[in-house]
């Protein structure tokens, strides 16, 4: 077990040391084949016979520095950094192509994300309330797509008496126009809700309380609650 | 995991090399390729080249180590030594082998008996 491990290891350094043992190895090559043709010379064969004669005996030297490099290193990993080796330096080349090719990704990839963060912000993650998918709008609807139906107060006043399973509260959009000492009046835009309305959206206040019951009741003081925004 | 032809063959030139190295000290690549030519009295002709890649082999499973010197004739050359693990692994192959001569040779025993 532990041998393979040892030799995973030795692969891996392999890789960052390649043409350091590629060196190493025609060297050790070199000194072999003259080894071998010393042999050749002693035995009565001259100096370049023996010299070529070696070589053969010894096989190819390049398919052998081949074998050697695969036999040592991760030959896998290595095929494939010599492929990146090689698109780079086909997209150096090509310079305008690539410089086209590389906006339409970019402008597809932009696009893609950009679309993503919507949908994802206006689908998936839903409305930062809690349990938000069980939040609904509840309403008359009409049989013409352009025109929307309002509740009035009484319809919801019996709605709410009547629902057993469901809290409901009412909202009605509007703007309205805050003034102060002296300073000019600001239109913002609100909605007019039932006391219940924070409840209904489990909205727990910072500090105090936001409306209860008692505050829709008819001659209630005014109350008010104050927001980051406000 | 059954072994497949070439690793047999890997093996046996594994237990030669470690062998020789055992036997002989520390050796350059062509000194072991002339060795076992020489032992296996010029029946195995291996390819000297293919030495290289078993000690490839070797040296990283750390049975071999190497370190670079210079021959008689003063060239220079890496030579190899076996290491502790490798004399382990020789005693166990050595093992091996004879397990299975042992068992080859009663078998063709048995046939000549009739």
């Amino acid at each position: 077990m532990f041998t393979s491990l040892r030799q995973r290891v030795a692969r891996i350094s392999a890789c960052f040391k390649a043409r350091e043992l590629d060196r190493d190895f025609e060297q050790e090559l070199d000194s072999h084949v003259s080894m071998l043709a010393e042999d050749y010379v002693r035995s009565g064969m001259a100096p370049a016979q023996a010299r070529r004669a070696a070589l053969i005996r010894l096989g190819g030297t390049r398919s052998l520095a081949d074998q050697h490099r695969d036999a040592r290193g991760l030959p896998a990993v290595e095929a494939v950094l010599q492929d990146v080796r090689f698109a780079v330096r086909l997209i150096a080349k090509e310079r305008w192509l690539s410089a086209a090719a590389i906006v339409a990704l970019a402008l597809g990839i932009g696009a893609n994300a950009t679309g993503f963060m919507i949908v994802n912000a206006a689908f998936f993650r839903g409305l930062p309330f809690e349990e938000s998918e069980q939040l609904y709008v509840v309403s008359w609807q009409t049989r013409r797509a352009d025109r929307t139906a309002r509740l009035s107060h009484a319809e919801f006043q019996e709605w709410r008496a009547s629902a057993r399973s469901l809290d409901l509260a009412a909202f009605s959009d509007t703007t309205l126009n805050i003034s102060g000492d002296g300073a000019w009046p600001e239109e913002a835009p609100g909605a007019w809700v039932t006391a219940n309305a924070f409840a209904v959206l489990r909205q727990p206040p910072l500090i105090g309380r936001t409306f209860d019951a008692r505050d829709e009741r008819h001659g209630a003081e005014p109350v008010v609650m104050i927001g980051h925004a406000v | 995991m059954p072994p497949g032809k070439s690793d047999i063959l890997q093996g046996t030139l594994d237990l030669m090399v470690l062998k020789t190295l055992d036997a002989m000290g520390s050796m350059h690549g062509y000194g072991i390729a002339r060795r076992i030519e020489q032992l296996s009295a010029e029946a195995l002709q291996i390819n000297q080249g293919t030495i290289y890649l078993c000690l490839v082999r070797l040296l990283q499973k750390g049975w071999i180590r190497a370190d670079w010197g210079s021959s008689d004739n003063n060239r220079r050359a890496k030579f190899y030594a076996i290491t502790r693990s490798g004399k382990k692994q020789l005693v166990v192959e050595a093992e091996k082998w004879e397990r299975v001569a042992g068992v080859i040779g009663r078998l063709l025993l048995l046939g000549s008996e009739r």
